[in-house]
């Protein structure tokens, strides 16, 4: 199933639109990501969620104090393989903000077939395909990282992280722990500090042993 | 020496025959055309074409006689062979339009395959032919078609029951199609019947029958999804002119009716008359009397009638005129008057009821075929010149002309593409000119007097005159008067004697421009001059208003989309419900969601679009809470699906003399760039969205008090709040394209500088938040 997450401020019309693609699609879910006031609320629901691919509503400001196209450039900062596409009722080439490429912009009457209209089907499902594309490669750089995480945690067990490995390293875990893909921990054993204090703990508790045993 | 004597057969090659068909029919509109004159000489009442997507075929019906078996071989079957070559009339009095036994071959121009039921009072028949038969090397004769005896009828045949218009299949089922008649089927076709083609055929079917003259015979021309009201095909019709001119030829005579339809002078219509010189017995003429014309041949220069009887009318439209020339010739108002022409075509002619191609056809080499243009040219004159012809314009002048099979030096051209050129042809096109050159005449006798009366009325004009030729004469009197004071000096001697004459001139002889005359002559040319001038202000005002109402429309567009999107949307959705769930209370629940949508959008019209109704655009006195009312009310409507509070006050007894729509302009932009604010960008949320307006009283108007709890201004304009209210100054900068037109704050000054008032903005440079305005109307009071 294709998880695709789904944010406006005023989703009325979200109810349309998830029957549209369930009725259409059935290895495609569209998912509302609601209850959010901020961006780092929208993130934490994107991992929460397993979100493969996102819609955004553009014009948003005067809810939430910032459009569409600023939340995707939020979300991208901290997931860049997440694609994501802005959503707009007035036509898409007017949002002059640069924030998001003219090919991830659509109308919201891409979700309108107009009663079974042929062009307007194939759009949407054109659409849909591009929305598929875009999860299944969001799955496959997910695989490849999880690949470099196990990389880097073997490096860090053996103490060759440099810090730049170990940030990283801690983005790779958030990202792929909250999508299930290795365990979740808590955070404060992840540091190298953590490492560290377990080491000198360990060393105190052989020394207390080495003591005992004289 | 002649032996063994026998005869030798001419042989027509299949193919051949085929094409000459196609050379006679070689367009689809063409091929239409043959097909309908076959139904009505058929003396049919009804004709149906319709085009069937999903079947992919053409279904043609007529309920005429149809075609007994010997007709069908001996005339439908025999190329060439016509029988309405030799008998015009039809048994139902019709005259018959075709002729040359060809237009079967219309049939294999629109389609490979053809099938044909055919019902006559002897039964049915049904005849089929595979045009491509006529393919390859085959004599004529080898060729054939199938003929049945059926009893199938027109309705079954034409499987009217299965149609996928089922508006039209009903429409259809409920015709007189129960006994004779004709049915087609063409299958394999070789246009694409797009709308572009069906439009193309409907607009040629339109022209096809003049206006209002036959009204037994019914098309109607549809495909899978035309509604039932536009597949009747209504002949373009003329409802408004300047002139009509109706005319008939009649053996050598031919009489002419003028009807005038132009002028209307009021209540001055007889100090006009009086005044301007015209005869009081043309009073009649202008009040729906067609004036009456007799001429014979001779009397129009011709020495016979070489055609016979024909009749046709012709309509003069001004497609535009300026003010001065509708006050100058007291024109009725054409204002939004279209060019016809485009429409309608111009002069075209008529065969026995059906449109002989190409003459009058819009965009046609042949459309001005009376080289009314040219003639035009020859002698380009003012419809008031006192000497000069004035002509009318090939643009300007719609009408048509019937004439018949009867009539003699006329025949069809042999492409079926208009009239052989002859003497025929061109008498008629004389004729006609006739008919022009008299309306023309009848025109410009009343412009000419009606020009000359504006120059003698416009009394200031005269006065004018007239002092600017006294001024000229003291002039060169002064001129002169210099002139022999310096010879005098000259000439001492001569002095006395020369002064005599001169000096001693009688006062009353000199030139003399009385001061109290040029004063009051300046008066009313500055009158006058304000008065044009305030009606330029209005003209300004309107044009203002029209573009205020495309700026605001433009700021509220992605509202006005969303909701549009959404009606589609929600409509869609009870569609997909029904279709696919088969969920009743779903779509109804969509359904009602779309009307609600349809409302708001009702209230955005509301604000916008309507601000320029006609009733708006009367400058009279207003109560303003009154006349605010209703409209502040949408706003609060469209402003509460957003959350945002409208709030107003008002005082009672303010009355003040405006246009509504310049105040209701001015509170729109307001509460437009309350909203960009409130959308703004900023990474933060407002506690609130609330717009406050009051309206306060004041000497002779009132105080227009604006807040919002918005943004505020952005710092390019906090502490020089007055610059944003210059044109092209746009504080919008939502990134969305609403960028602002830079308009909106230039309008609201500009009104308010109108009516005498003013703009205060300087309160925004102190207020840490939000937005605040004082407009005063009727009064500097702020």
């Amino acid at each position: 199933m294709y998880r695709i997450g789904y944010i406006d401020d005023q989703p009325n019309q979200y109810e349309i639109y998830r029957k549209k693609l369930q009725r259409r699609f059935k290895d495609v879910e569209l998912i509302l990501l609601d209850g959010c006031n901020t961006k780092e609320d929208f993130l934490e629901k994107i991992y929460e969620q397993q979100i493969e691919v996102l819609l955004v509503d553009y014009k948003m400001a005067g809810t939430f104090g910032f459009n569409g196209s600023t939340l995707i450039s939020y979300i991208n900062d901290q997931m860049r393989d997440l694609e994501c596409f802005i959503l707009t009722a007035v036509e898409q080439e007017n949002i002059k903000d640069g924030l998001v490429a003219s090919r991830d912009r659509r109308s919201k009457t891409i979700f309108d077939t107009e009663g079974d209209d042929e062009q307007r089907v194939n759009e949407l499902n054109e659409f849909v395909e591009i929305l598929k594309d875009s999860a299944t490669v969001f799955r496959k750089r997910r695989e490849e990282k999880k690949e470099k995480y196990l990389k880097l945690l073997e490096m860090r067990k053996s103490g060759q992280l440099s810090l730049q490995d170990e940030e990283e390293y801690l983005r790779l875990y958030k990202v792929l722990s909250s999508y299930g893909m290795i365990e979740k921990l808590p955070e404060s054993i992840l540091t190298s500090k953590f490492d560290e204090d377990l080491k000198g703990l360990l060393e105190l508790g052989e020394a207390i042993l080495k003591k005992y045993k004289e | 020496m002649r032996h063994n004597e026998r005869d030798i057969q001419f042989n027509v090659d299949a193919y051949t025959a085929k094409l000459i068909g196609r050379e006679n029919v070689s367009k689809l509109e063409g091929a239409v055309l043959e097909i309908v004159k076959n139904a009505y000489d058929a003396d049919s009442n009804a004709f149906c074409l319709y085009y069937s997507k999903s079947h992919n075929c053409i279904y043609i019906i007529d309920n005429g006689t149809g075609m007994e078996e010997r007709t069908l071989r001996e005339h439908w079957m025999t190329i060439g062979n016509s029988s309405k070559k030799t008998s015009f009339k039809t048994v139902g009095n019709r005259t018959q339009t075709g002729a040359k036994g060809i237009g079967r071959f219309a049939l294999d121009r629109i389609s490979e395959r053809c099938e044909m039921l055919t019902i006559s009072d002897k039964g049915g028949l049904e005849w089929i032919v595979n045009w491509a038969d006529f393919d390859g090397n085959k004599n004529l004769s080898e060729v054939k078609a199938r003929l049945y005896d059926t009893d199938e009828t027109l309705k079954e045949y034409a499987r009217v029951e299965f149609w996928e218009n089922s508006e039209m299949s009903s429409i259809v089922q409920k015709l007189e199609l129960n006994e004779t008649g004709t049915v087609f089927r063409l299958f394999d076709l070789h246009d694409d019947w797009n709308s572009e083609t069906m439009a193309k055929l409907r607009n040629h079917l339109e022209n096809l029958l003049p206006p209002d003259v036959i009204d037994d015979f019914v098309i109607y021309f549809f495909d899978d999804e035309t509604p039932a009201d536009a597949a009747r095909i209504v002949s373009a019709n003329i409802d408004s002119y300047d002139y009509k001119m109706s005319f008939e030829v009649e053996e050598e005579q031919l009489r002419i009716h003028i009807l005038r339809n132009e002028f209307d002078f009021g209540n001055q219509e007889e100090i006009v008359f009086q005044e301007a010189g015209i005869d009081m017995k043309e009073m009649p003429y202008f009040h729906g009397e067609a004036k009456p014309l007799k001429f014979t041949f001779n009397e129009i220069g011709e020495k016979a009638n070489l055609i016979g009887n024909y009749n046709g009318v012709l309509y003069f439209n001004k497609i535009s005129a300026t003010e001065k020339d509708t006050a100058k010739f007291y024109y009725k108002d054409i204002k939004g008057r279209k060019n016809l022409t485009k429409e309608f075509g111009g002069v075209k002619l008529y065969r026995d009821h059906f449109r002989v191609r190409p003459y009058g056809e819009y965009g046609d080499n042949d459309f001005d075929w009376l080289e009314l243009s040219a003639r035009r040219n020859r002698s380009p004159a003012g419809l008031g010149h006192a000497t000069g012809q004035w002509r009318v314009g090939s643009e300007q002048l719609v009408g048509l002309v019937n004439i018949s099979r009867e009539n003699n030096n006329l025949e069809d051209a042999a492409n079926r593409n208009g009239i052989q050129e002859g003497p025929g042809f061109e008498q008629l096109k004389r004729v006609l000119i006739t008919v022009i050159n008299e309306f023309e005449h009848d025109r410009q006798v009343i412009g000419r007097k009606l020009a000359a009366y504006a120059k003698v009325k416009d009394k200031l004009q005269a006065e004018l005159e007239r002092l600017r030729q006294l001024a000229e004469e003291r002039k060169r009197w002064e001129e002169e008067h210099a002139n022999c004071q310096k010879d005098t000096q000259d000439t001492p001697e001569k002095d006395t004697e020369g002064n005599e004459d001169d000096n001693h001139k009688s006062t009353d002889e000199i030139p003399v421009v009385d001061p109290k005359e040029v004063l009051a002559l300046i008066d009313s040319m500055q009158e006058r001059q304000e008065q044009e001038l305030q009606e330029l202000q209005d003209e300004n005002k309107m044009l203002q208003t029209l573009a205020t109402t495309g700026i605001i429309t433009n700021m509220f567009m992605h509202e006005i989309r969303t909701l549009t999107n959404n009606i589609g949307l929600e409509l869609d959705s009870a569609y997909e419900a029904i279709k696919y769930d088969r969920n009743m209370e779903d779509a109804f629940e969509n359904i009602k969601q779309a009307i609600v949508f349809k409302r708001h959008f009702a209230s955005w019209f509301r604000v916008t679009i309507e601000s320029v109704r006609k009733d708006k655009r009367q400058r009279r006195m207003y109560n303003i809470k009154e006349m605010l009312g209703d409209y502040i009310n949408t706003w609060k409507n469209i402003l509460d699906k957003d959350d945002i509070k409208l709030n107003m006050e008002c005082d009672d007894n303010i009355s003040f003399k405006c246009f509504p729509f310049d105040i209701e302009n001015v509170i729109s932009n307001l509460i437009s760039n309350s909203l960009a604010s409130f959308e703004r960008e900023t990474e933060k949320v407002l506690d609130k969205k609330e717009i406050n307006i009051s309206l306060k009283k004041a000497e002779d108007g009132f105080i227009l008090y604006y807040e919002d709890t918005g943004w505020g201004l952005t710092p390019k304009y906090k502490d020089r709040p007055e610059v944003i209210t210059e044109a092209f100054e746009s504080d919008k900068c939502t990134g969305d394209n609403e960028e602002g037109t830079g308009m909106g704050m230039w309008i609201v000054r500009k009104t308010a500088l109108e009516y005498e008032g003013d703009i205060d903005l300087t309160d925004n440079k102190t207020i840490e938040r939000g937005f605040k305005a004082k407009i005063s109307f009727g009064g500097k009071y702020v």
